[in-house]
């Protein structure tokens, strides 16, 4: 088997490649730092078998963020191994910088120019390329597979090494570095970048004192020198801009940009949770019903009104169905996700909101991983490596859970619509917003606290703007409807066996059907439930559920539909049964419904989110991450349900002006101090009646 | 000497210096092809300017403003 590493900078489609090669579907975008760590898979050319690694994007051998580090880390490990090193055709001077890099190594290096546009910028004759930097150079098309044969061929060559280009040997004999420190040549180069960590920081400082002041720039500028003299042989160029569009006259507008971030938003939100979302899972709901009903009358006869047929009807039909019968709507939230990700887009919003960001420590980069966050914490939370400084790291992936993921999706349909009817798309919208501000608040507060954050560079190019093709969409809904049927048919349907029986069982492991003893759960929920009575929803019933949301929030309404004897995929009589008094789950006002939507939104995310917050930022911080999300979710709660509660009694108006006036009072307690503590001592007390610190 | 923090939206500027040239943002600004005798182009910024947009080279690039401060320019 021979190691081949994929190796390019950011957007110019590693991955893209990666899954022709291999046929794989790894998730790719339309944006900087997708990839952010290394995929490994194998493919055959004619029976041999070719292990390829696709790394993180760079644009030099000196890395700045987490992800550079990772990518350049497996190129130094693997040095003898053959390298694809794939550039965007329509931004070529700037991806051979790379090429360039890899060469001055040594590295037996496959160039690959990816045709990404029909009408390219830069027009290549691979051929005269290739003698010119004296490697294989293969056009491919990486989304249509054209090209691929060839490519295959070339890593079939064993190949040496390349020959660093003229400019290196030139610089060896002129630099004072060589003589005086017996450097070999590749680490003159190094010496002129002046990489620390190529050198583990042994004699860096006399040794970049050899080098010139500007040695970083004098390399740099060679280097594009060089390939500017190698365009120029064989390219012709268009004078278009690479990523330059007329909708970023509207899109990057200062007065435009904000209001258009909303509208996609709020589109977004429509389609997903009403019109087409809403209509997709009512016909999904409905098909269920006529999948379940015979398979439950079958299920009857074979087991009568007995144990196991309870298990069928209430734990897999009942609690799973319902959880099913919202597949389309977190389909289509992940399909515009990707939407938005594959347009060019996602570099825009970075761009816009770099401003407030950059206010809470953070960078605009953090937009993409918040973003990604409304779709799935887990996976988003492992994209906060893009980040350059380690607290902004650690602090992005403690706001991921605060983006609404689409776990939550079914509890807020079917429990907010029970309450709240045709309204409910504001509380939706409104339970989105509150977990950005929530998000924004604890940044906040870690950033003047314990995670202060290094300024951030934000450097980052603009892509272009594209359409998804048809099969990419394709690909796209299969993989979500995958992943969403594997974790319904694995986690969801052990989960509900397991608070199944927890809730037809006591500890004493006897069937508590009829006696009126306590099950397991009804036990424990109990215990806790006085914990959430100032929260509005203090019955065991919706206690065990929270518990039981801690291994996945779609289990949250699993276990609710199980609770309330919901015995087929029906989320409309589930939600009625949330208003009737008898259920075991049932909610007395629209107050309570409020605040236990807000601590599902609050709360500790899923066991897949922690392992991944314990992955990236350690136990420590994973361990302070949980406790604020139970803080913060509590008291948020807390003063919602109180709020509600109070809107239901006094109404709207009232308390909006008690409300003002508490506001208006603070406000003008801390300008008042804030004056005290600024106004500098004038040293002239006796004559002056003014309030200042010392006074 | 004025830095390219303080260019106007569409004024085309030439890069004359570096402040701090061992600076690891700086090296990032090499690698991305912002080098002494470069001309780049001012597109735009944010509302609040926190954030400009640059022509480069015949791509564009957006960079925080504060770290233009440290490319010298002629107009």
């Amino acid at each position: 088997m021979r190691e081949v590493l994929l190796v390019g900078n950011p957007n110019s489609g590693k991955t893209t490649l990666f899954n022709s090669l291999t046929r794989s579907n790894e998730h790719v975008g339309n944006w900087h730092g997708v990839t952010v760590e290394n995929k490994e898979k194998s493919f055959f050319v004619d029976g041999e078998e070719f292990r390829l690694v696709d790394t993180p994007g760079i644009y030099s051998l000196c890395p700045l963020s987490f992800e550079e580090e990772v990518a350049v880390e497996t190129i130094f490990k693997n040095r003898d191994k053959k390298i694809i090193n794939i550039c965007d055709q329509n931004n070529l001077q700037r991806n051979l910088y790379l090429t360039l890099c890899l060469l001055e190594r040594g590295c037996d290096v496959v160039l690959v120019i990816n045709e990404i546009d029909k009408k390219p910028i830069f027009k290549v004759d691979c051929e005269k390329l290739g003698k010119l930097l004296g490697v294989d150079v293969v056009l491919v098309n990486a989304e249509k597979k054209i090209g691929l044969d060839k490519l295959k061929q070339c890593l079939k060559k064993s190949g040496k090494g390349a020959k660093p280009p003229k400019y290196v040997r030139e610089l060896v004999l002129s630099g004072e570095a060589t003589s005086s420190f017996g450097l070999e040549q590749y680490a003159v180069i190094k010496a002129y970048e002046r990489d620390e960590k190529f050198f583990k920081g042994q004699g860096t400082k006399e040794l970049f004192a050899a080098v010139p002041e500007d040695s970083v720039e004098i390399l740099s500028r060679l280097r594009y020198q060089f390939v500017e003299g190698v365009l120029v042989q064989c390219s012709e160029r268009t004078h278009a801009v690479y990523g330059r569009s007329v909708l970023d006259k509207v899109v990057l507008n200062k007065w435009l940009a904000f209001p258009v971030f909303l509208l996609v938003l709020a589109s977004v939100f429509y389609l997903t949770f009403f019109s087409l979302g809403a209509l997709l899972s009512d016909a999904l709901g409905g098909l269920l019903n006529l999948i379940t009903t015979p398979l439950l009358s079958l299920a009857e006869n074979a087991f009568g009104q007995s144990f196991v047929f309870d298990l069928f009807n209430v734990a897999i039909f009942g609690g799973v169905g319902t959880v099913l019968s919202f597949l389309p709507q977190v389909v289509l939230l992940f399909f515009f996700l990707s939407v938005l990700e594959d347009s060019g887009y996602m570099s825009r919003i970075a761009f816009i909101f770099e401003d407030i960001l950059g206010q809470i420590g953070l960078s605009g980069k953090s937009v993409y991983t918040l973003l990604m966050g409304f779709g799935c914490s887990t996976s988003a939370i492992m994209t906060s490596r893009n980040m350059e400084d380690k607290n902004a790291k650690i602090k992005t992936a403690i706001l991921c859970p605060y983006m609404s993921c689409s776990a939550k999706i079914p509890i807020y349909t079917v429990i907010g619509g029970a309450f709240f009817g045709a309204n409910n798309i504001f509380y939706i919208i409104g339970l989105y917003l509150l977990g950005v501000v929530v998000a924004i608040s604890i940044s906040k507060i870690l950033e003047k606290t314990a995670l202060k954050s290094k300024k951030q560079s934000f450097i980052l190019e603009f892509p272009p703007y594209r359409m998804m093709s048809f099969k990419r969409v394709g690909k796209v809904l299969w993989k979500n409807v995958k992943e969403f049927l594997i974790k319904v048919g694995s986690v969801m349907i052990s989960m509900n066996i397991i608070i199944w029986l927890m809730s037809s069982f006591s500890f004493s492991f006897s069937n508590v059907a009829g006696t009126g003893e306590a099950s397991m759960l009804e036990s424990i929920g109990k215990f806790l439930a006085p914990i959430f009575t100032p929260l509005g929803f203090g019955n065991w019933a919706i206690v065990a559920s929270l518990l039981a949301g801690l291994v996945a929030k779609e289990v949250v309404v699993s276990s609710i539909a199980m609770f309330n004897g919901i015995d087929a995929s029906a989320t409309k009589l589930l939600s009625a049964s949330l208003v009737l008094p008898t259920s075991a789950v049932f909610f007395a006002s629209n107050a309570s419904v409020l605040s236990f939507l807000v601590f599902c939104l609050l709360y500790t995310p899923c066991m897949a989110s922690i392992s991944m917050l314990l992955q990236e930022i350690g136990k420590k911080w994973t361990f302070v991450s949980i406790i604020i999300q139970l803080v913060v979710a509590y008291i948020v709660s807390f003063v919602t349900y109180n709020l509600a509660f109070a809107v239901e009694i006094f109404g709207v108006f009232k308390v909006f002006i008690i409300l003002a006036a508490v506001v208006l009072m603070i406000s003008a307690f801390w300008l008042v101090s804030r004056r005290i503590k600024t106004r500098k001592f004038c040293g002239n007390c006796q004559s002056c009646n003014k309030i200042c610190k010392r006074k | 000497m004025k830095t390219l923090n303080m260019a106007k939206k569409n004024q085309i500027c030439k890069i004359v210096g570096f402040v701090g040239a061992t600076d690891s943002v700086l090296r990032r600004f090499f690698e991305l092809g912002l080098l002494r005798g470069t001309t780049v182009k001012v597109v735009g910024s944010s509302l609040l300017r926190k954030v400009s947009l640059l022509e480069v080279r015949g791509y564009l690039l957006s960079v925080r403003t504060s770290l233009l401060e440290k490319i010298e320019v002629s107009a």
